[in-house]
């Protein structure tokens, strides 16, 4: 599945773009960045509640292919700007965590 | 190794450049003055099974020191009734406070005496070093230091625990100096790229990375975001060093358990400070080597060995 795709899917507001063409293999939910860091498989859609800059970081570094920021929270321009740099699209859900994870695992995302 | 060499190494590796006679010396528990007598002396290392008396003047300056061999020649000859001023050794070997733990081997080993007094700048006495303080304060020194390894045996007695080519110098090289955590990890993002760039294999890139980033965000965190993060590369394996001027860590045990922290809670709600960055760079490393404790710096080296598969991708 796609970025694109998985947009499709789910009740979202893009904030960033960037490439929403990348494949989304597998999801991880957390708004602790070390477990992130240490457990999302590359190609994850990342589902969290959290929206400073450091989480584009931890994104690139891991190779989270998409963002999903929940409980309509929105992060700063400083923040999707950088998303942008590193080429990460940021999607906001009025949804809980919760919710959205459900859904990533109903379209088959482990 | 000879005690000269091994007093070499310690300087090389700093290991224990902050053990000082202050921190080292017992408190001065016992002292006399050059008028109490002879005997009091000799009562006094009975009693509490000592081998010397340091004898202070009314203002505590050190003045002198009595021994056992000095107690049985006045013995002998008599003299137990006379002031201690007539049988203490005046010309003392002492120890300043802020003298090395090099300074002091060196001055164990001319001397060959079981004790020296510690002075302050004023000439105060305010400690004793026995041969036993040395070994107490070098054996607690061991408790800051944590080693952790996957493949290798490391032997810390053989002060290899920390690779000396970093003294020299480093293929990748990055001054963290970060305000507050908004862009902290960047000295890791560049690292990574510098991996990739080196065509190590993927498993190698990606623990360093989060290895790397973890201690980066620790020296944000903890330690005023002011350190410095250097690699090495070599045979596929990856070497990294991330080091800061402090405040240490006081208990490493502690920290390298799961979950434990000492993050302010405005840092825990950004997702740091779970308590996860020192276990996951253990998970993630080959070999880890960890030197810090209260009011030290600290320095975190980690190995990444080629052919290591990751868990869980």
């Amino acid at each position: 599945m796609t970025v694109e795709e998985l947009i499709g899917a789910l009740d979202v507001h893009v904030a960033v773009e960037a490439d929403l063409t990348k494949p989304v293999t597998a999801g991880y939910t957390c708004d602790l960045l070390s477990e992130v860091i240490a457990k999302a498989a590359p190609g994850s859609a990342w589902v969290t509640i959290q929206t400073h800059l450091n989480v584009i970081a931890v994104a690139a570094m891991v190779g989270i292919s998409v963002v999903i920021v929940c409980e309509g929270r929105t992060c700063d321009p400083e923040v999707t700007q950088q998303a942008l740099k590193e080429q990460i699209p940021v999607l906001y859900s009025k949804d809980s965590a919760f919710a959205v994870s459900g859904k990533l695992y109903a379209l088959g995302l482990r | 190794m000879s005690l000269a060499q091994s007093v070499e190494a310690l300087r090389y590796l700093g290991l224990f450049s902050s053990l000082d006679a202050a921190s080292i010396m017992s408190p001065a528990a016992y002292a006399l003055h050059p008028e109490d007598r002879v005997a009091a002396a000799r009562t006094l290392m009975r009693e509490k099974s000592i081998s010397g008396v340091p004898i202070v003047d009314t203002d505590g300056r050190l003045v002198g020191i009595i021994s056992v061999s000095k107690i049985i020649e006045a013995l002998a000859d008599g003299r137990l009734a006379e002031p201690l001023a007539s049988a203490m050794t005046r010309d003392v070997v002492t120890l300043h406070t802020h003298d090395s733990l090099e300074t002091i081997l060196s001055t164990f080993q001319r001397f060959k005496f079981g004790r020296f007094p510690v002075i302050d700048d004023a000439g105060k006495l305010v400690g004793m070093i026995t041969d036993i303080d040395v070994l107490s304060a070098i054996v607690q020194s061991f408790y800051s230091v944590y080693v952790h390894d996957q493949q290798r045996m490391t032997v810390i007695g053989n002060f290899s625990a920390l690779t000396q080519e970093f003294e020299n110098s480093a293929d990748f090289s990055y001054d963290i100096s970060c305000q507050g955590l908004d862009h902290a990890g960047e000295g890791s993002a560049r690292l990574k790229a510098f991996l990739q760039s080196k065509n190590l294999d993927e498993s190698v890139v990606r623990r360093a990375s989060v290895c790397t980033y973890e201690a980066e965000i620790n020296v944000c965190i903890h330690a005023g975001g002011k350190g410095s993060l250097r690699a090495i590369v070599h045979d596929g394996e990856a070497i990294v060093r991330v080091e800061d001027e402090g405040p240490g860590i006081e208990n490493i045990d502690l920290a390298m358990k799961e979950g434990w922290s000492t993050a302010t809670d405005a840092i825990r709600e950004k997702g740091f400070g779970a308590g996860m960055g020192l276990p996951n760079i253990r998970r993630f490393s080959d070999h880890l080597v960890i030197i810090s404790g209260k009011g030290k710096p600290t320095k975190v080296e980690m190995i990444f060995l080629a052919n290591r598969k990751l868990e869980g991708t």
